[in-house]
């Protein structure tokens, strides 16, 4: 760890009294054997010991001579390896007016009733996507995931699609099934027209590989066969999410079904594809009244301070949950099957759970 | 550095390999890291998102997560 400015000659010596403060947007999640700082504005985090999450909690507002008086002096030299990491990282900074650098708002509001939706077809569907993305519209929905777990032609594709030029939705992901005209340069219009595109996974690709199309839309071909909901759910840093909105989100709601609706492969309407409560098919439901049903949003409310396991990981506020696949078939509280993750080892292990076990 | 929007292109085909796979990134406008890097490291928020040329808002995290971890 080195520091790329002197840290703290002013920050136990004469003069103003100084102190660190780590910068608003970064902040501190203590887990049972490690911690974590999110930064928030770069959509990163730093792993951090206890230790150092105790300094920057308990110990704000003390001077670095404090902190190491605090702890008997035994630990000087580990305590400015602490600073120098925090500056090194630009974490956070020495102020002698910590007062006018006040933390972050963190409550969660959205206009949306809902702010993002996944719809699913095989080759037997029959959406009416009109009617499905003026609906969510409506709703006010943001983001949209099309998943296709069987191939499409590019005009099946560009049909589903058109309908969401003139509203206000403003990302659509793809999930698509390799076929030979996704290398061609027709696809390629394509994502060069649709301007709401954000990115485009591959599927049952013949080999692996990543792309940029269009303005700079990046897509992925993966070999893997993404062929059924039952695919979803992985829990891994590679879907780690530090932002402000997903983190002041995640303290209080369900991280994955918070304000999410999903119209699976048969039209039927649910809070995400994997999950087995229908509220009705979008034939003859809307998904405005599916919204309105009393239960539909009983799960919104289940945030990882509640969820065994989660509850003490250093990840929870920026790990993406799944309440589909669960350790325990019979407790809606209990972790993920498809995390792998273990916060008392701080090891990664092969997900214990790969079977579906669904809620009641 | 300008901000205008027609110089986006321009600006992402500056950045560096790691700051072309920061994405899902909520507007694709630059800006340097204030350490003295010549090159742009990351994105940063501005008002041009809503410019024709950027369409470029992305949902804050991912609505799914299908992807196995031994593939890009």
């Amino acid at each position: 760890m080195t520091s790329p400015e002197p840290a703290p000659a002013a920050a136990g010596g004469s003069g103003a009294r100084t102190t660190f403060s780590l910068f608003a947007c970064c902040i501190p999640v203590r887990g049972a054997r490690r911690s974590v700082i999110c930064d928030l504005q770069r959509g990163t985090y730093r792993l951090i010991p206890n230790g150092l999450y105790e300094i920057l909690t308990e110990h704000r507002g003390m001077t670095v001579d404090e902190i190491k008086a605090a702890y008997g002096n035994e630990y000087d030299a580990e305590i400015d390896g602490y600073f120098d990491f925090l500056l090194a990282h630009e974490l956070g900074f020495f102020t002698a007016e910590p007062e006018r650098f006040p933390p972050l708002d963190l409550e969660y509001h959205s206009p949306s009733r809902i702010t993002n939706a996944i719809i699913d077809l095989d080759g037997a569907s029959e959406h009416d996507f009109a009617a499905i993305f003026r609906q969510l519209d409506d709703l006010g929905c943001q983001a949209v995931e099309l998943r296709a777990f069987a191939p499409l032609r590019l005009d099946e594709l560009r049909d589903a699609l058109a309908p969401t030029r003139g509203g206000r939705l403003r990302a659509l992901d793809l999930v698509l099934a390799y076929t030979p005209e996704l290398d061609g340069p027709a696809f390629a219009e394509l994502v060069e027209a649709e301007r709401r595109l954000n990115s485009i996974t591959v599927h049952s690709s013949p080999a692996a590989r990543q792309t940029t199309m269009g303005r700079a839309v990046a897509v992925t071909y993966v070999q893997q066969a993404i062929d059924s909901p039952a695919c979803c759910g992985a829990v891994h840093p590679r879907y780690f999410a530090s932002n402000v909105e997903t983190f002041a989100e995640a303290r209080r709601f369900n991280s994955c079904l918070h304000r999410k609706i999903a119209v699976d492969a048969r039209g039927e309407i649910r809070n995400c594809p994997s999950l087995p409560k229908s509220y009705g098919n979008i034939r003859d439901t809307s998904l405005h009244s599916a919204v309105a049903q009393r239960d539909f949003s009983a799960l919104w409310a289940i945030n990882k301070d509640q969820i065994e396991v989660c509850k003490d990981c250093e990840f929870r506020y920026i790990c993406i949950d799944c309440r589909a696949y669960l350790t325990d078939a019979g407790d809606l509280y209990s972790k993920p099957a498809k995390c792998g993750y273990d916060p008392y080892t701080a090891e990664w292990h092969p997900p214990l759970g790969r079977t579906r076990k669904e809620v009641a | 550095m300008s901000d205008e929007p027609g110089d986006g292109q321009q600006l992402f085909d500056q950045l560096t390999d790691e700051g072309r796979e920061l994405v899902p990134a909520y507007y694709r406008l630059f800006e340097r890291r204030p350490a003295g890097s010549s090159l742009p490291q990351r994105l940063a928020s501005s008002a041009w998102y809503q410019a024709p040329t950027f369409a470029c808002y992305a949902f804050p995290k991912p609505i799914s997560r299908c992807r196995r971890h031994d593939e890009p």
